[in-house]
């Protein structure tokens, strides 16, 4: 479990306007919230999170929050950045207690490479990345490892097959399928269909067809 | 090619792009893919050939996500005529694109083929592109 420190200042001004304002001083403005508390609108030193991020698995880090003087155990629970540039535009931050339960997506990593991709050529595809945990701040894992190695073609891994300890609850249902591995797929199909749906030609227009069923002429 | 299967009308206004694609700018799927940074319509001809280029390069396995759609139409007037007599015919099928949106994505292969696969079907395509790898959950 990862451990930081990070200190932020509260934000008077809420909106785009105060915002946009905030970003240009070199700050990234956050919400706080969570455990029964008021939403706290906050501001983040821009250098200093964005180094976090890179550095370390802010995912599920346990940040030690200091708000100007007044100390917050919180996670991060989403970081919205710029589609192009990928800069960081605004951070949500949860209040958690080290004694209570939170609920978190834990990345699944994979032990060894499947049989079925190793010798017969399959493709192992994901269905999901990530598990839904239940489990103590203190306890949550950097990651799920699963081995695959023994997996053939047509096989699959699902929620219920991955061993996990007592402590962690797991959220999803035990169906929810994680990963599996396909046969290979054959272009020469692909290409075929393709070629097929070249002569589809026009879409049926739904609101032609009601006007001739009333009985007036098409305006197109 | 991909286009919609019925339509509400055969013409549509032509509007703006302005702004970034919020939406739709995340590896939803895949491991890489590869990324608008430009606005633009994308014809479903475009689509296509960008679609051939990435699956003759991987020959066999990965698997490949389009994420764009052609739905809106697009009309032209017969060459040589005057102007007026209002909107042209429907002459085929367009995806518009903001920046920031992705526009294919490639899983079960290896980097280097993903990244050449995006490449050439980057070329194929009327706006700059780049190829983006996936993050973690919060990237």
């Amino acid at each position: 479990m990862q451990q930081v420190r990070l200190s932020a200042r509260a934000r008077a001004d809420v909106g785009k306007g105060a915002a946009r304002a905030s970003r240009r001083a070199g700050n990234i403005p956050a919400i706080l919230y969570g455990h029964g508390r008021e939403p706290l609108p906050i501001q983040l030193d821009s250098h200093t999170f964005r180094r976090l991020v890179a550095t370390e698995a802010i995912e599920n880090a346990l940040i030690s929050l200091d708000i100007d003087g007044e100390q917050d155990t919180v996670m991060v629970k989403e970081i919205q950045r710029d589609p192009v540039s990928r800069e960081i535009l605004h951070t949500d931050l949860l209040r958690i207690s080290l004694t209570e339960t939170v609920t978190t997506r834990v990345p699944v990593n994979l032990e060894g490479v499947p049989l079925g991709v190793r010798e017969e050529g399959g493709i192992l595809e994901f269905a999901h990345r990530d598990l839904s945990l239940r489990c103590l701040p203190m306890e949550i894992p950097q990651q799920i490892e699963i081995s695959v190695a023994g997996l053939a073609v047509g096989d699959s891994i699902q929620v219920g097959d991955i061993q996990l300890p007592e402590t962690f609850v797991s959220v999803d249902d035990s169906s929810v399928m994680i990963l599996s591995v396909r046969p290979p797929l054959l272009r020469e199909v692909q290409t075929v269909e393709a070629e097929e749906e070249i002569e589809g030609g026009e879409p049926e227009v739904i609101t032609r067809r009601r006007e001739e069923e009333s009985g007036e002429e098409d305006t197109d | 090619m991909l286009m919609p299967k019925r339509v509400k009308y055969r013409k549509m206004q032509r509007g703006r792009m302005r702004g970034k694609a919020y939406r739709g700018s995340e590896i939803s799927f895949g491991e890489y893919g590869l990324q608008a940074l430009e606005p633009g319509w994308i014809t479903n001809r475009q689509i296509e050939a960008a679609r051939v280029a990435i699956t003759r390069h991987v020959r066999r396995g990965g698997k490949v996500w389009i994420k764009i759609f052609p739905d809106k139409t697009v009309t032209s007037k017969p060459a040589e005529t005057r102007m007026g007599s209002g909107k042209g015919a429907p002459e085929g099928w367009v995806a518009v694109v903001k920046p920031g949106r992705m526009l294919y994505e490639i899983a079960g292969i290896p980097r280097d083929l993903a990244e050449e696969a995006l490449r050439l079907a980057s070329f194929k395509l009327p706006i700059r592109t780049r190829v983006v790898a996936r993050t973690g959950r919060s990237a």
